[in-house]
């Protein structure tokens, strides 16, 4: 059985991965989808209900709605992606270093990697973005520094288990240098737990960002995202319901669709699992 | 899958509902106690109101504050001499009459028999020792400009004062009905104010949780007699939107600054009334003239012009504004009616700039202060600048960000809003445009030695009609200098629950005067 078809198996998995695609590529392809100018305001026809002319409606400058949610995909998705690769490289890093040199490194990373755990998630964002002041780089960086314990923890604890295996022994043996063993012979054996984690956070990420956002942190104007525009609509949502429903549906499918991926992922690298069904 | 989503949308609905529980809970509460004390009048309504409270007043002590979160509460517990009410005269209030003794001094006859609510009286004593320590640069008063102009004041007999000013000074009465100079107790200004206040007002402080609450009951000694209110509790509900809630709830009885679009909908419910009317307020766009390209005259002009003001007051605010070019609303004494400024003209605009040969895009910057409204009006000239070539980026932060941020001398431009707290022009005007103003408040370091000739005569001029040509000559040269651009004078409003009655709400929640209000 190929590898496709067994993940096929996975339904649920197999319909995140489409619907995804769909938003990344609705995201890339923004600029000949939207029907018109995300930031162009007229205020003539502000807070229409979906027609024909604007399917999402128009917000609160009369600016079509449709077309800021494309454009506010290119945003989110990216907060969504970018804060994890930069967490998981780094985290990786971290973590290799620390589970493979042990001793005092270990110590030493693992304790400063334990205060950050010790702040809930969000806060600790906020605090970041305070500190270096609104924006969605900014955002991102805070989204990347609070995931990158998990990162970090995971290869760690899969490095403890498999330093001690013959094959990984043999290489150092036979001579091979510290990065040599790192990168060749550890680093392939913990990826696929590490695409799960990372696929699974990509979720959270667009929702932290998103918070961000919401709060006024991340993203600024004219630019949008959907947490922004979450935001902005908030205090017309009693008359203008498609304000709310739109941006806050993109999210929903983007968070659920990586969700359901990421799932669909461990279920594809597990090996108990691989008999089942 | 459904098992992950389903706990995770069940902990939200729980956390959401325990949250407004919370709230409502508090209210509950409140009124709870408040049965039990009453006994056995159960047929009448208690008379106990909730207020939403935008803000947490940071202290009681009205000399050490600035903001009218402060005062707000604080003009429910102290009074001043003089007192603006709601059609824009001066009214007594501590002082009782009030007459000039020569250009620069006038006499204050005081109310008596009135008593602090520590047991100090009321006397003419009180009323030096507390404008002097609001001077006092000890007391660190952000609002002592206001009576910076007081050279003396004499106890002439126990009920009469005279404050005399370094040169005359015209709006010296207006100035003594700001809240910021209320008469406190001396006694107790021994002690600590901040957290133990002690006024001549209607209310006095029961209970204050930071951040959560301020509750006020009766003053049962009050001179004007005891208030039909028994408590007032003023809850801190930072966002609109959960305050329209809160008063739809029935859980809040007044809200103040009612969005434009919530209007029908209050209006609709038959228990709940709205108000808007034309308050002390005016919404602004300054430039800073200092360097850089707003310091050319024609990319002000041109800036003036790209802005569909009336447009913003029709459409955006939905007629919760009046568009205005005089830099203080009509409400306010100097105000000038019928001023010329720039027209709408978006192609004249780009005409402008090109013929002043600057090069397009260019990049401005714009700092405001979070907010619905800030946000919303910053949001629409960045989109109208853009049609004319000029890249806008707008920076929203806290107030405070923002303040510190135009404190210095290397910001473009801000959209900042502006109370003329004393309804006489002097107050703003002198503020915004007077060269000695430059690191105070005349952020856009304006500089015009005729102007500042002419807001220094406006001050000495005792006649009404004299001062008012000077206050036209002032803002005519302001329209043709452009350091300011007045957007709109921004409605005040509020909504409450018709259960209370007879408040008295002149031009902001500061004023709001509950003396004759009761539970019906």
């Amino acid at each position: 059985m190929t590898s496709w078809r067994r993940f096929a198996r996975n339904r649920l998995a197999v319909a995140g991965l489409a619907v995804f695609l769909l938003l990344v590529l609705s995201a890339l392809l923004a600029p000949y989808l939207a029907p018109h100018d995300p930031n162009l305001q007229d205020w003539k026809i502000r807070l229409q209900p979906p027609s024909a002319e604007h399917p999402f409606g128009t917000d609160e400058f009369g600016r079509d709605l449709l077309s800021r949610t494309l454009y506010g995909g290119r945003v989110s998705l990216v907060a969504g992606i970018v804060p994890v690769v930069i967490g998981a490289s780094a985290g990786t890093l971290i973590g290799l270093v620390a589970g493979y040199m042990g001793g005092r490194w270990d110590q030493v990373l693992m304790r400063l990697l334990d205060v950050l755990l010790a702040f809930p998630m969000i806060f600790l964002a906020l605090a970041i973005v305070g500190t270096l002041g609104p924006g969605l780089l900014n955002a991102m960086l805070a989204v990347a520094v609070v995931s990158l314990p998990g990162y970090a923890r995971l290869v760690r604890g899969q490095v403890l288990t498999l330093r001690e295996r013959d094959y990984v022994v043999a290489a150092q043996a036979a001579g091979a240098t510290h990065g040599r063993v790192l990168l060749r012979h550890l680093l392939p054996n913990i990826l696929s737990p590490l695409l799960v984690q990372a696929t699974l956070s990509v979720g959270s990420a667009i929702l932290t960002t998103a918070s961000l956002s919401f709060l006024g942190l991340g993203t600024q104007p004219p630019t949008s995202d959907w947490g922004e525009m979450l935001a902005s609509g908030r205090q017309y949502l009693p008359e203008a319901w498609w304000l709310g429903v739109f941006p806050g549906l993109f999210v929903m499918l983007a968070v659920l669709s990586v969700n359901l991926l990421g799932d669909g992922l461990r279920d594809y690298f597990d090996p108990k699992a691989k008999n089942e069904r | 899958m459904k098992k992950r989503v389903l706990p995770l949308l069940l902990a939200l609905s729980l956390a959401v509902l325990s949250a407004c529980g919370g709230g409502g809970g508090g209210a509950n509460n409140q009124n709870q106690n408040q049965n039990q004390q009453n006994g056995g009048q159960t047929a009448a309504p208690e008379q106990v109101i909730t207020i939403a409270h935008s803000g947490d007043p940071t202290t009681l002590d009205p000399h050490k504050s600035f903001n009218g979160y402060v005062f707000t509460v604080t003009n429910q517990i102290y009074e001043t001499l003089l007192y603006r009410a709601a059609d824009g005269s001066l009214q007594p209030r501590l002082a009782t009459e009030w007459t000039p003794v020569d250009e620069t001094t006038w006499e204050f006859k005081l109310r008596e028999g009135v008593k602090f609510s520590d047991g100090t009286p009321f006397n003419a004593e009180a009323v030096k020792f507390s404008l002097e320590r609001l001077a006092d640069p000890e007391t660190k008063g952000p609002g002592a400009f206001i009576v910076n102009m007081i050279e003396e004041i004499t106890v002439v007999d126990d009920h009469t004062v005279h404050i005399r000013t370094e040169v005359p000074f015209t709006p010296l009465l207006a100035h003594l009905s700001h809240p910021v100079t209320a008469i406190v107790s001396p006694t107790a200004a021994a002690g600590d104010l901040a957290k133990e206040p002690a006024g001549t007002g209607p209310f006095l402080l029961e209970d204050w949780k930071a951040g959560d609450s301020v509750t006020l009951k009766a003053n049962p000694d009050y001179w004007g007699g005891k208030p039909r209110l028994e408590r007032v509790v003023l809850r801190v509900i930072p966002e609109a939107g959960t305050q329209l809630t809160e008063l739809k709830a029935g859980t809040v009885d007044l809200i103040t600054g009612v969005q434009p679009e919530r209007f029908d909908e209050i209006e609709s419910d038959p228990q709940l009334s709205a108000t808007k009317f034309l308050g002390w307020g005016s919404m602004f766009l300054g430039f800073n003239m200092k360097e850089g390209p707003l310091a050319t005259p024609e990319v002000r002009q041109a800036i003036a012009m790209a802005i569909d003001r009336q447009g913003i007051v029709d459409t955006l605010r939905q007629g919760m504004a009046q568009f205005g070019n005089s830099l203080v609303p009509p409400t306010v004494f100097g105000s000038v009616e019928n001023l010329d400024g720039p027209e709408y003209d978006p192609e004249g605009a780009k005409a402008l700039l090109a013929q002043a040969g600057v090069t397009t895009p260019l990049k401005l910057t714009l700092n405001t202060f979070e907010g619905a409204e800030t946000q919303q009006i910053a949001q629409a000239i960045q989109a109208q600048l853009s049609q004319i070539g000029i890249d806008l980026e707008v920076v929203v932060t806290d107030y405070g960000a923002f303040a510190e941020a135009i404190a210095q001398d290397d910001h473009g431009l801000w959209l900042s809003s502006w109370g003329t707290v004393t309804m006489d022009a002097d107050y703003t005007l002198w503020a915004l445009l007077h060269s000695q103003q430059h690191g105070a408040d005349n952020k856009a370091f304006y500089a015009n030695p005729q102007v500042d000739q002419w807001l220094e005569e406006a001050r000495l001029t005792p006649d009404d009609a004299q001062r008012q040509a000077l206050y036209r000559q002032i803002q005519e040269q302001v329209m043709a200098d452009l350091p300011y651009l007045n957007l709109y004078y921004p409605l005040s409003s509020y909504a409450k629950n018709d259960r209370l009655q007879g408040e008295v709400f002149p031009f902001a929640a500061i004023n709001l005067d509950l003396r004759q209000a009761e539970v019906k």
